[in-house]
């Protein structure tokens, strides 16, 4: 499984950094790599978002997450940081750090 | 602001004042036929009125009138929380109203920043907190881990640390100033925070975050660098600051970052599906046109320009505002502050054609 990240928005608008993310999962630490794997298992993708988040927020971050399954298969999602969970932000905030 | 001119200057006209000017021009334009009467007699009305109104020598009373009623009393509730690196928010308390500095420079800049803030608004404009009913202003400091952001989430601030290298830091004074205007915004009706009303929503921020700046510095206008997140780029980005108002498009030109992408007039607005439609990029353009004002009226930007600025936002009532909404409603509020034939006025219509708006 392949992850990349792009991220846009936030206080600057070009997002936590210009540079994508791009990790092979199998080259992270075993437990992150469980964690990327169960949370982004096939389908699963599309929902990652649990609120709706607050209209009224303002310079918040945009994902776009891509996956590259083992079989081919690929997914996408874009989403606003505050309508995911704390556990995804920490785990795409443990991905972006390990895939530097 | 709209009065019954056919009874008295100072008595509002209720029907009037609850349609604003956007939603009459559609009225006038997909309404059935009695209702595209009534709305083209009422913007008829309006227009009557501004006319009349401006011609009219300004009496003291009319000048008190035009000015927000001051908050009773000052009414300061800090609560600074530090995010230990971690998603969770607010995180753990800090720093309390009346506390003593705590050491850690981003709680203490943070609660110090939410103060200065708050008295721009509380003493040159009348408003009690965020809300203008003394919300407490709540911040996380140390959100996340090189987390190079900062926001408003619609509750509270939220600052990360930045990852040393793009960023190293984002308790800067006008970057405190420009999240609390967020919140400010929503307050005050909300401008939706895509395309150009995003755009808006960003301008306002940018321009009492640097507003902020000024008046804790007591610089003039002329004496203002207009930076936003001055010194707040990594050491080796090629860069000044996140935006520049005085010159839109030149705060940074970096091989990461690449050239600041804001324009400075319409002629170069930029179409755009990312950032929510260029909220960052385009609101290069209102900015310009307030700095534009300001440079044109003198003397300190948060006493006319910045009453100007304030005033259109508590009467606006669109929050899908164009620019255009936008520049009209900032001329609605000078001839409502000095008349039609003031020169704040006629300075103000000169920066906004500048920046190619015509009003």
């Amino acid at each position: 499984m392949k992850i990349t990240i792009k991220t846009s928005g936030g206080i600057g608008g070009f997002g936590l950094s210009p540079e994508p993310t791009d990790v092979d999962v199998e080259n992270l630490p075993s437990a992150l790599k469980e964690r990327a794997r169960a949370a982004f298992s096939k389908g699963r993708l599309k929902s990652l978002a649990k609120s709706p988040g607050n209209p009224h927020a303002a310079d918040m971050i945009n994902y776009e997450i891509s996956i590259a399954h083992d079989n081919g298969e690929r997914e996408h999602v874009d989403v606003r940081e505050d309508k995911l969970s704390d556990d995804v932000l920490d785990l795409i905030d443990a991905i972006r750090s390990a895939g530097r | 602001m709209c009065h019954n001119h056919h009874v008295h200057h100072h008595v509002r006209n209720p029907i009037c004042c609850i349609i604003p000017p956007h939603m009459l021009e559609t009225l006038a334009m997909r309404g059935d036929k009695r209702t595209r009467s009534m709305a083209q007699a009422l913007m008829k009305q309006n227009a009557e009125v501004r006319e009349e109104r401006a011609a009219m020598p300004l009496a003291p009373s009319a000048m008190a009138a035009a000015a927000p009623a001051p908050a009773a009393k000052r009414n300061l509730k800090r609560a600074i929380h530090d995010g230990g690196k971690k998603v969770g928010l607010p995180g753990k308390l800090v720093r309390s109203e009346g506390q003593p500095p705590t050491g850690d420079k981003s709680a203490d800049e943070a609660y110090d920043g939410a103060g200065v803030v708050y008295d721009l608004y509380f003493k040159e404009f009348g408003r009690d907190s965020l809300d203008n009913a003394g919300l407490k202003l709540v911040a996380t400091v140390h959100h996340r881990a090189n987390y190079n952001n900062a926001f408003w989430n619609g509750e509270q601030m939220a600052y990360g640390d930045g990852d040393g290298r793009i960023f190293r830091t984002f308790t800067e004074l006008s970057v405190v100033g420009h999240e609390m205007s967020h919140g400010v915004v929503q307050f005050s009706g909300g401008l939706l925070y895509r395309g150009e009303s995003g755009a808006l929503n960003e301008s306002f921020a940018d321009v009492f975050g640097a507003l902020t700046v000024q008046r804790k510095a007591n610089q003039s206008a002329s004496q203002a660098d207009w930076l936003i997140g001055k010194g707040i780029l990594g050491a080796n980005i090629n860069g000044v600051a996140l935006r520049n108002m005085k010159a839109p498009g030149t705060a940074y030109d970096d091989a990461l970052l690449g050239k600041d992408p804001q324009p400075y007039h319409m002629d170069f607005f930029v179409n755009t599906t990312g950032d929510n439609g260029g909220v960052h990029i385009n609101s290069g353009i209102p900015n310009h046109a307030f700095y534009l004002y300001s440079q044109l009226v003198g003397g300190n930007a948060w006493g006319k320009p910045g009453k100007v600025w304030y005033d259109a936002l508590q009467t606006i009532n669109n929050s899908t505002a164009t620019f255009n909404d936008w520049a009209r409603e900032t001329m609605d509020s000078a001839v409502n502050l000095f008349g039609l034939g003031a020169m704040e006025t006629l300075y103000l219509r000169r920066a906004w054609k500048l920046v190619g708006i015509s009003v």
